[in-house]
């Protein structure tokens, strides 16, 4: 069976984009929403990550570190019966 | 007509359900409700870049977005519609402050006329999109800005690149038109009859 491709995001992708393609992301961008003041993908859902970053004083690096770890735990889901 | 009823839900969930409406059928009319202001504003907006008409009615806290004439650019092959000859719909790209090279006193005093005759392609007028140094004409004291007023307030779309905004730091100073990206941009692009790059 053919692996579902790696999630990729770039800065340059609209929160839309990204929550449209990675629908786990969502939750990212609500744990994000306390430090930037107000809902992102209320106030933000057409801005690229890289304007979020900066209107909101984001760390986009970690912002995005913490994307890409849900679209891909999303794409490579765990097996069957969890760990071990 | 494709009736959505988003009440009840925060973005993006609104904006994710009208787009898989839009993405799975390309419906001519498309009704949303939504009860929350952010998603009224987010789902029109959505549906604009779709080249949706949209009109907004509010009763109390309750908002209906109504969409017509959904893109047949955007439309797979079997349900695109033969474009008519009186809906031409035209993208101005405006990437630098001045027009052409030689003098740069001229080139300004050329842009600043440019966009002052824009006016003149009346309706077919429907994007106007700034990327690169162009993006200084939007700003505050530019020459051009009160016509760029005009046309906004005649319903023409004025996108500007915010990565441009964001490079000469003049993100606080435009004064017209949305904030855009390159997703945007493009899909502007692909929806025109014909874009014009100056």
């Amino acid at each position: 069976m053919a692996k579902a491709a790696p999630a990729w995001i770039e800065p340059e992708m609209t929160v839309l984009d990204i929550v449209s393609r990675y629908r786990d992301t969502e939750a990212v961008f609500k744990r994000w929403d306390e430090q930037a003041g107000e809902c992102i993908c209320c106030q933000a859902l057409f801005d690229t990550l890289r304007q979020v970053a900066q209107r909101y004083q984001l760390d986009l690096e970690r912002l995005l570190a913490e994307l890409h770890a849900a679209a891909a735990s999303a794409a490579f889901p765990p097996p069957p019966g969890g760990e071990g | 007509m494709k009736k959505i009823d988003a009440r009840g839900l925060s973005c993006p969930a609104p904006v994710l359900e009208t787009k898989a409406a839009v993405e799975a059928s390309h419906p001519q009319t498309i009704e949303v409700l939504v009860d929350n202001e952010p998603a009224q504003q987010n789902v029109t907006r959505y549906l604009n870049t779709q080249g949706y008409q949209t009109e907004i009615r509010q009763e109390g806290t309750l908002f209906t977005i109504f969409g017509t004439g959904g893109d047949a650019a955007s439309a797979p092959a079997s349900e695109a519609v033969e474009p008519t000859s009186d809906a031409k719909k035209i993208m101005v790209m405006v990437a630098a402050d001045r027009m052409g090279r030689g003098d740069d006193e001229l080139g300004t005093k050329l842009m600043i006329n440019f966009i002052k005759t824009l006016k003149e392609m009346g309706d077919e007028l429907w994007r106007l999109v700034f990327v690169n140094s162009g993006v200084k004409l939007t700003i505050t004291g530019a020459a051009p800005l009160a016509d760029l007023k005009d046309l906004d307030a005649a319903g023409v779309t004025i996108l500007v690149c915010g990565t441009c905004l964001d490079h000469f730091q003049l993100l606080e100073q435009k004064q017209v038109g949305e904030t855009t990206n390159m997703l945007d941009i493009v899909t502007a692009m692909q929806l025109a009859d014909k874009v014009v790059t100056i």
